[in-house]
């Protein structure tokens, strides 16, 4: 009798072990899965949403570690040598290592670059910049390529003098005290600076409306990790869409949010965040395709920022972000911000 | 003679080391930034073939050149004086105290706002980052002076000039010297600094290029060839020291 209820008792252990083993088969146990995300130390409103989505995981059971790092060529190299599992660097430094035999590949949007060509009284269109002194964050990288490509659009033959200061912060302090005309720069600092009022600076073109179908940067993956953690990859890039989408839907939201997580006051959090909706640099559908993925790769190849003969599918692996998107579905198109023109 | 032969046995086992840990390293951790010691040694040897090299080079050694020849010559002015005069020393030592703990990266910005984004607040961040230790040796090197030498001369006549020419300067050259060394040191680490963190120039400017590109050979070149440099000028400032201070026995710190 008492062996019949040993093994009664021994059987129940064993369905309800059996029961929670399968019950956590069908989804991963979130709780053991740690994310490490790779990002520059400038935190600001446009990573807000992110920052948000991040927290849905977080109250998912996953655990998202980030690694603030100074540079891109760094976070590369930490996604490479698997120190951080997702990434979010430009992407022409991700495919220039790619290109070098790094098995990276782009999986994600992050957002439109809000990048912007800010200038004093003195320079009030293209043709001013000639021998002025524009303050670059570096000789090589997008933001000179794209410089370059707009000076040669709209005021060939002008010869400004290009100034490489890594910082933004330094870049902002020599436009500040006059030593710099103009100085490629974030586009929440000009309308920081714009709201301070200490100089009148403007700008004299920006990232988004000039080039709109340049893909700067994105959220980048080791190939291997990829494949084995599919699953994980998934539910990041949804959880980054719907953060997204709740901020274009309800703009209230990404204000309160950037006050609460940047320690900004209201008035400028709504200024900046209502600057990035109406560019529209958080796409609904994450932006990235195979064509526009290819159509930066033929930029950056003209601009000869990246090898030539580099194709899409090198580079990028949608697969999982349309795999995501086929699940919670596709949004209509955003219009182009700012009527902008068309992509080089 | 088997005495040298000896150090240089054991230097070239400690060189072959440093080369074999780098080579191990390096593959170990395989990442784009981290090279191995022959793409290195690959990479310096094409880097002395490239103009943009030298062009760079120049660039940054005209800031280098000026800034320490101005901190040598206002160090060593600044240290005798203070070390001659204690109301002199009275007067400056607090400035000098607080360039000595300043940590002179933050500097950086607040010089190339004052002074514009050229050769001249290039040459004031090298002279800042170099100044103090050589005054403050060269200080050390005058008070350390044993004081019967200057009472025996003056008790012979000597008048303020021929102190300073036949004690006080002979007396206090090797700390000078120890002082330039030092210095020249933290120029060099000026030079690179204003050019990494502030206005990417010269090698500063080609460092950047080369990681953005991942070029890591060649970034590490860059780096072995000035710490080269560093190294044969210090060896020189230590030659020079034998030459002109053949009785030096003690030795000064920062």
């Amino acid at each position: 009798m008492t062996r019949i209820r040993v093994t009664h008792a021994l059987c129940a252990c064993a369905l309800a072990i059996a029961s929670v083993a399968a019950a956590s088969c069908r989804r991963p146990a979130p709780s053991t899965v740690r994310i490490r995300f790779g990002d520059l130390i400038n935190v600001d409103v446009r990573d807000v949403p992110l920052r948000m989505a991040f927290d849905d995981l977080a109250a998912r059971g996953y655990t998202v570690e980030k690694v603030y790092v100074s540079s891109s060529a760094m976070t590369t190299d930490l996604l490479i040598r698997g120190d951080v599992d997702i990434a979010m660097v430009n992407n022409q430094t991700v495919w220039t290592a790619i290109a070098k035999g790094a098995e990276l590949r782009t999986v994600g949007p992050f957002t439109a670059t809000t990048g912007v060509l800010a200038a004093g009284a003195a320079v009030q269109s293209c043709s001013d910049l000639d021998g002025k002194s524009v303050g670059a964050p570096g000789s090589t990288g997008l933001s000179p390529v794209l410089f370059r490509t707009y000076v040669e659009r709209h005021c060939p033959g002008t010869q400004p003098q290009l100034v490489v200061m890594p910082e933004a912060q330094a870049r902002t302090d020599a436009l500040l005290a006059k030593r710099l005309d103009a100085a490629m720069l974030p586009g929440e600092e000009l309308l920081k600076l714009q709201r301070g009022g200490k100089l009148p600076l403007h700008s004299l073109y920006d990232y988004a409306s000039e080039f709109p179908d340049v893909q700067a940067e994105g959220l980048h993956v080791r190939r291997d990790w990829a494949a084995q953690h599919r699953g994980v990859l998934e539910e990041f890039l949804r959880a980054q869409l719907l953060a997204y989408r709740r901020v274009i839907q309800n703009p209230q939201v990404l204000y309160d949010e950037s006050t609460r997580r940047l320690k900004i006051d209201a008035d400028t959090a709504a200024a900046i965040g209502r600057s990035h909706l109406d560019m529209h640099i958080w796409d609904a559908n994450g932006q990235l395709t195979d064509g526009n993925v290819q159509s930066t790769i033929d930029f950056l190849v003209k601009a000869n920022a990246v090898p030539a003969g580099m194709k899409a599918a090198q580079v990028a692996d949608l697969t999982f972000l349309n795999a995501v998107l086929d699940a919670i579905g596709r949004e209509p198109p955003a219009p182009i911000a700012h009527g902008g023109r068309a992509t080089p | 003679m088997a005495d040298r032969a000896r150090r240089w046995r054991a230097r070239a086992l400690s060189a072959l080391a440093l080369v074999a840990v780098w080579e191990l390293t390096a593959r170990w951790i395989h990442g784009l930034l981290f090279p191995t010691f022959t793409q290195t040694a690959a990479a310096f040897v094409q880097l002395l073939t490239l103009r943009q090299f030298w062009n760079a080079l120049w660039v940054s050694h005209e800031a280098l050149l000026l800034g320490f020849t101005i901190a040598a010559g206002l160090g060593i002015a600044a240290g005798l004086v203070m070390g001659r005069w204690p109301a002199a020393d009275a007067f400056i030592d607090p400035y000098l105290a607080m360039f000595l703990v300043t940590p002179m990266s933050a500097l950086i910005p607040v010089v190339i706002l004052a002074l514009g984004l050229k050769l001249l607040a290039r040459t004031t961040v090298v002279a800042l980052f170099a100044f103090a230790v050589i005054a403050v040796n060269t200080r050390t090197g005058v008070r350390t002076l044993q004081s019967e030498w200057l009472e025996m001369a003056r008790s012979f006549g000597a008048n303020e000039r021929q102190l300073w020419r036949t004690i006080v300067l002979p007396g206090a050259m090797p700390s000078i010297i120890t002082g330039l060394r030092l210095g020249l040191g933290r120029a060099f680490t000026g030079m690179v600094a204003v050019e990494l963190l502030l206005v990417a120039v010269g090698v500063g400017r080609l460092i950047l290029e080369y990681q953005g590109a991942f070029e890591s050979g060649a970034v590490y070149a860059v780096i072995v060839f000035l710490v080269i440099e560093a190294v044969v000028l210090l060896r020189t400032l230590r030659a020079a020291e034998r030459r002109l201070a053949p009785w030096a026995g003690l030795v000064a710190t920062e």
